[in-house]
């Protein structure tokens, strides 16, 4: 049992240490730096120029789509990664697997193009 | 480098078949749905009435095999078999009640036959898996196509609602259900049922899988609605559709409780004492919260939902007897549970008319003159759910209680029948308002045909096997005995 738990005290003393540090250092800040806040200084930073409009915008909901289909066919890529590393070692079996991955992924796309996602009008 | 493949055998594809023709029948829907025209979209409800056929029969053959495979993580057997062909029996009726309604509501869209075969396969996936992971997939699989399925009306702010109500609780508790797993992970070193059942064989019992025991319970309590995880239920069952609330009241709980069974059976089988009186506990709170708070009611959906938690209540009796007879009269009670609720459910689909959701107790004012016949399937339908006989879910909860007798829980077991007739007088409300009171004046019944079919299939069955049980009996003895009894 205590052999078992051993292993993970340097994550323990990790985490300790992690959240002391953050603590800590906001600690002293607060307790050296003076306090004078007016109101250029709380206002949004903007590389030195007078803020331009408020910083919530309406975006178009197409973004939305866009960045789902963005999201989903990255993420292939990212599984496409470790497999193109061990190509060899998994041979045809490795390559008939990824193939139908990627044939799923393929109806998808389809399935985005006829309903229109890629249109932006 | 490739030698550490060396060892990995070949998995057996044949296992899958019935999954990858869910799947093949799901995508195909999503690709020649676009072509068809919008007058025609039922045709996607046909090809997937077609393709829960298919798999039914496909299925049919599997029955009596038992193959484990892909590393020990997928196992065909009788129970797993005898599931799945519940789901498609359950989701065939489900589509039927959906073609018209989805029409009605002005939502007929491809993907929602897409969506359910797509949650179908998760399901299968669910009660195949003998590894945790596997589980997790199949549960996730299942469940992010019902939260679309739950705000499939678009334009209804109570759809809307409820998919998102559904959503962040469904999240919420998979997280739960992930740090059970990783706890028994944690503590025995694998996710795999056997591997975790020998583990604790030889390493006897550890305090971290008490924790992890309580947390799957609570991941897969969600999907049951059992007790303290039951407050969406009504909220989603209300807004969402009412063809996906009969599919969600009745296909994702069974498959959950099915999952859970193995996980207790197969995994923690030595904490056996343990899970009892957990499982005793929620299941005792479960049928008298679900019970008494439907009784107030006065939403048709609402009380329906609160009788289904109730009715999740019964099933868990089921498990924790953990007997044969407890496992062979659960999965007799999955099918009468599906034939009684979606029965009811369609009823409330078929008072649906303009205007009119049909889930209010005045919608029911009278029925029995408007319609007679209609009026009384929903009394065949309620007698059942209260488990009168001769319906099956008389024969479905005299085979529990009989399970729950074996095993010894007697104060369960009181509490069980006093709650059974506390169901009485909610049920009875619907009668009673359905004969005793007058009807009122307002748009005539649509009276859709599929949606009539699907009625009187189900009100027959309810009534056939109330009767004659032996053809279901005989299925779920074969599944009990993958469990008990070599």
């Amino acid at each position: 049992m205590y052999q078992a738990i051993s292993p993970y005290v340097p994550v323990l003393i990790l985490i300790l240490l992690a959240v002391l540090f953050g603590v800590v250092t906001l600690l002293i800040a607060w307790l050296v730096r003076p306090n004078a806040p007016y109101s250029e200084k709380l206002s949004p930073y903007e590389c030195g120029v007078e803020p331009l409009q408020p910083g919530k915008l309406r975006m178009s909901i197409r973004f939305f789509v866009i960045v789902l289909l963005f999201l989903l066919f990255d993420v292939e890529a990212v599984f496409m990664y470790p497999w193109a590393v061990m190509y060899k070692p998994l041979g045809w079996w490795g390559f008939i697997e990824m193939a139908l991955f990627v044939i799923i992924l393929f109806v998808g796309y389809i399935y985005a193009w006829l309903k229109g996602a890629l249109e932006w009008e | 480098m490739s030698n550490f493949l060396a060892g990995i055998q070949f998995p057996d594809i044949t296992a899958i078949i019935p999954e990858v023709i869910a799947l093949i029948i799901g995508c195909l829907i999503l690709l020649i749905d676009p072509f068809i025209p919008k007058q025609k979209k039922r045709l996607n409800g046909y090809i997937a009435l077609f393709g829960f056929v298919v798999l039914f029969f496909v299925t049919l053959s599997y029955l009596g095999k038992s193959i484990v495979t892909f590393f020990d993580m997928f196992s065909v057997d009788n129970f797993s078999t005898s599931m799945k062909l519940f789901f498609f029996v359950a989701n065939f009726v489900v589509v039927l009640i959906s073609l018209r309604y989805l029409e009605m509501e002005d939502s007929n869209l491809g993907e929602y036959y897409a969506l359910l075969m797509f949650a179908t396969v998760g399901m299968m996936v669910m009660v195949s898996s003998k590894d945790l992971i596997m589980f997790y997939i199949g549960l996730e699989t299942m469940a992010i196509p019902l939260y679309v399925l739950a705000g499939f009306i678009r334009m209804n702010e109570r759809s809307a609602e409820s998919a998102l109500k559904y959503l962040l609780m469904g999240v919420f508790v998979s997280g739960i259900f992930l740090y059970g797993i990783a706890l028994t992970y944690g503590a025995t070193g694998s996710t795999k049922l056997v591997d975790i059942v020998r583990f604790t064989y030889i390493n006897g019992v550890n305090p971290i899988l008490f924790v992890a025991i309580i947390l799957i319970a609570c991941g897969l309590g969600l999907e049951i609605a059992m007790v303290p995880f039951h407050f969406w239920a009504p909220d989603v069952y209300e807004g969402a559709p009412t063809s996906v609330t009969a599919f969600i009241s009745v296909v994702p709980k069974v498959a959950a409780i099915a999952a859970l069974l193995r996980v207790y059976f197969e995994g923690f089988t030595f904490f056996a004492p343990y899970w009892q009186t957990v499982l005793w506990l929620l299941s005792a709170l479960t049928m008298i919260i679900g019970n008494v708070t439907a009784v107030v009611q006065d939403n048709v959906k609402r009380m329906l939902a609160y009788s289904s938690v109730a009715h999740a209540g019964y099933m868990l009796m089921g498990i924790l007897s953990f007997n044969e007879l407890g496992v062979s009269s659960l999965v007799y009670y999955f099918f009468a549970y599906s034939f009684m609720n979606i029965g009811a459910f369609a009823l409330v689909i078929y008072l649906r008319r303009k205007n009119i959701v049909g889930d209010r107790l005045e919608d029911f004012r009278g029925l029995a003159q408007k319609d007679p016949i209609a009026a009384l399937v929903m009394v065949v339908f309620l007698l059942s759910l209260a488990g009168v006989p001769p319906t099956v879910g008389f024969v479905g909860k005299f085979l529990i209680f009989s399970a729950a007798l074996k095993a010894g829980f007697y104060w369960l077991l009181v509490i069980a029948v006093v709650t059974s007739v506390i169901s009485l007088y909610y049920y009875f409300k619907i009668a009673r308002s359905m004969y005793l009171e007058e009807p009122v004046a307002d748009e005539p019944l649509l009276q859709p045909l599929s949606v009539k079919i699907a009625i009187f299939l189900l009100a027959i069955l309810t009534v056939v096997f109330g009767v004659y049980p032996t053809p279901i009996m005989n299925l779920a003895d074969l599944s009990a005995k993958v469990f008990f009894g070599y």
